[in-house]
């Protein structure tokens, strides 16, 4: 009893937790469809805008015209695994109170969260990857990938824990401000670009680069998509930064949760 | 009452409203102009290795982007409420619209509108005025005048299909989520030259989805750059055409939506 059985209680929790999502993501079939539709369409916009770019050109920033387009499918296929944006569930759960009633459970708030969101980027893997990867192979966008798979899924797996992280600290500002979304579209244009999703982060210039170097941002989708291309130096050393950078913003997300609660009042009615 | 006079009443409330938090609005337009500026650095930087894309030069291009995003802003400023159709079919709210003598349309349009987005509005005019002052277009006032009525145009093909898209509220649960494979996909196809693309596609934004009849023929006579699709010269001329047909047929579906809707009731 005692510490295991709280362990293995709190696991089991969070699993329930984890497929619940999943199967919530899973049954919405219209809406499903129609964000894989959405999503190829701009992998079309993305990929033939970006391949036209190459008219008469070997390379750009150090890419090839296969390697980029490779690059666009993979990136477009991972966009929901790996998601930049939420949905401010969290926010208005603090805004609205609601929130008290996710602090009655014997849970962690927080291990909650990232429980729900895993669960739901599981979903997507089977939603969207397969689909996007299909529409690549169709365009004639996708090579084979240059790393195995195993570390592939490593590399996806901690991306997708930074990128929640970041989605749940941009929530919990919800915690100061009477609306979280003047930060919430702030973020999403930094890791919009930092992230290498609008293009890769190759393109960008040098100083870009070395901002871009002290932040989470491209930890969590540039790399497992550099990894997919063949365009990483030491897979060892992106690995590793990967995992720290989740270490510290999950760990930096469960601190400002804490500190959240501590400055929280509900007015019971 | 005119239905531009409750359109405008409502509109004038929803402001009111919205402006009583002013730091949350401040920043929020801001964060929405920040979200459409990053994504112009990213073309900016992209012409740093590149001299032009399929013969647009930098600041035609970077015309095409504010182009689309001024326009949808216009769009997205005047039919937000427009976003809360399935809530309002859900919960039975729009029962309560019905009831009221004035046209359903223009209250759930301006019903809670998101003044957010004059951020992307605001940012797409002025990154229209920086490319014509920095890419010496050299235009006439003509030139002009064909260029503010291709943007009022594009407004109006957005318009017309976040409209439709909330017309299928009337049918099903979630409102027409594949249509932002148009709005928001189709602001990012103008933002660049039409030519880049393949020709179905090309079709598909200037025949079906007129958002590229609008937005990129009268910018691309203006420019004088050569026609992808080899369509007839008068092309650019339909796009008023094309802006009151899709506004009329999103209108008219709308409509007919309202015609078969039955509130379950509560």
């Amino acid at each position: 009893m005692g510490i295991t059985y709280k362990l293995f209680f709190g696991a089991n929790t969070l699993l329930a937790y984890g497929r619940m999502s999943f199967q919530r993501q899973i049954a919405y079939r219209t809406a499903n469809l129609a964000g894989l539709f959405t999503n190829v369409f701009f992998l079309l916009f993305r990929g033939f805008a970006l391949g036209a770019c190459f008219a008469g050109r070997e390379e750009i920033g150090g890419l090839t015209q296969s390697q980029t387009l490779t690059y666009t499918t993979v990136s477009q296929a991972l966009l929901m695994v790996i998601p930049q944006w939420g949905r401010a569930e969290v926010a208005n759960e603090v805004r609205s109170g609601q929130i008290a009633m996710d602090l009655c459970r014997p849970i962690s708030f927080p291990a909650m969260f990232f429980a729900r969101r895993l669960g739901g980027s599981f979903a997507f893997v089977f939603l969207r990857f397969p689909g996007v990867m299909l529409a690549g192979l169709a365009l004639g966008f996708l090579s084979a990938p240059e790393c195995s798979w195993g570390l592939l899924v490593v590399s996806i797996v901690l991306g997708a824990l930074i990128c929640h992280s970041i989605i749940l600290l941009v929530e919990l500002s919800a915690f100061w401000m009477e609306s979280e979304r003047g930060v919430r579209y702030f973020v999403l244009g930094l890791s919009a670009v930092l992230s290498g999703l609008i293009m890769p982060l190759h393109f960008y210039p040098e100083w870009i680069l070395a901002i871009s170097k002290w932040l989470p941002f491209e930890h969590g989708l540039y790399t497992p998509v550099r990894l997919y291309i063949g365009e990483v130096e030491s897979v060892r050393e992106a690995l590793t930064m990967q995992a720290g950078w989740a270490l510290v913003m999950i760990s930096l997300s469960f601190f400002l949760f804490w500190l959240g609660t501590r400055k929280l009042t509900i007015q019971g009615g | 009452m005119s239905v531009w006079a409750v359109y405008a009443l409502l509109v004038g409330a929803s402001f009111r409203s919205r402006v009583q938090y002013k730091r949350s609005f401040v920043l929020e337009t801001l964060g929405r102009g920040a979200l459409t500026g990053l994504e112009l650095l990213a073309i900016v930087f992209l012409f740093d290795h590149i001299d032009a894309i399929a013969g647009w030069t930098k600041w035609e291009v970077i015309y095409l982007f504010g182009a689309g995003n001024f326009a949808l802003g216009v769009a997205e400023l005047a039919t937000s409420g427009l976003n809360r159709m399935p809530e309002l079919v859900r919960s039975g709210e729009l029962d309560r619209v019905l009831v009221r003598p004035a046209s359903t349309l223009a209250q759930v349009m301006a019903q809670d509108a998101d003044f957010y987005n004059l951020g992307r509005l605001a940012q797409g005019m002025l990154v229209i005025i920086a490319a014509s002052w920095f890419g010496e277009f050299g235009l006439s006032v003509l030139d002009w005048l064909a260029l503010a009525g291709s943007l009022i145009c594009g407004a109006g093909v957005f318009a017309a299909l976040f409209i439709t898209s909330a017309s299928t509220c009337f049918w099903t649960i979630n409102s027409g989520e594949a249509f932002n494979a148009f709005t928001y996909g189709g602001v990012q196809m103008v933002q660049f030259p039409l030519g880049v693309y393949p020709r179905a596609i090309g079709m598909l934004f200037v025949f079906m989805i007129p958002v590229g009849l609008a937005l990129f023929y009268p910018a691309m006579a203006v420019f004088g750059r050569t026609d992808p699709l080899g369509a007839p010269a008068f092309m650019p001329w339909l796009a008023p055409v094309a802006a009151l047909v899709s506004l009329r047929l999103a209108i008219g579906y709308w409509r007919f939506g309202m015609s078969r809707f039955q509130s379950t009731g509560s």
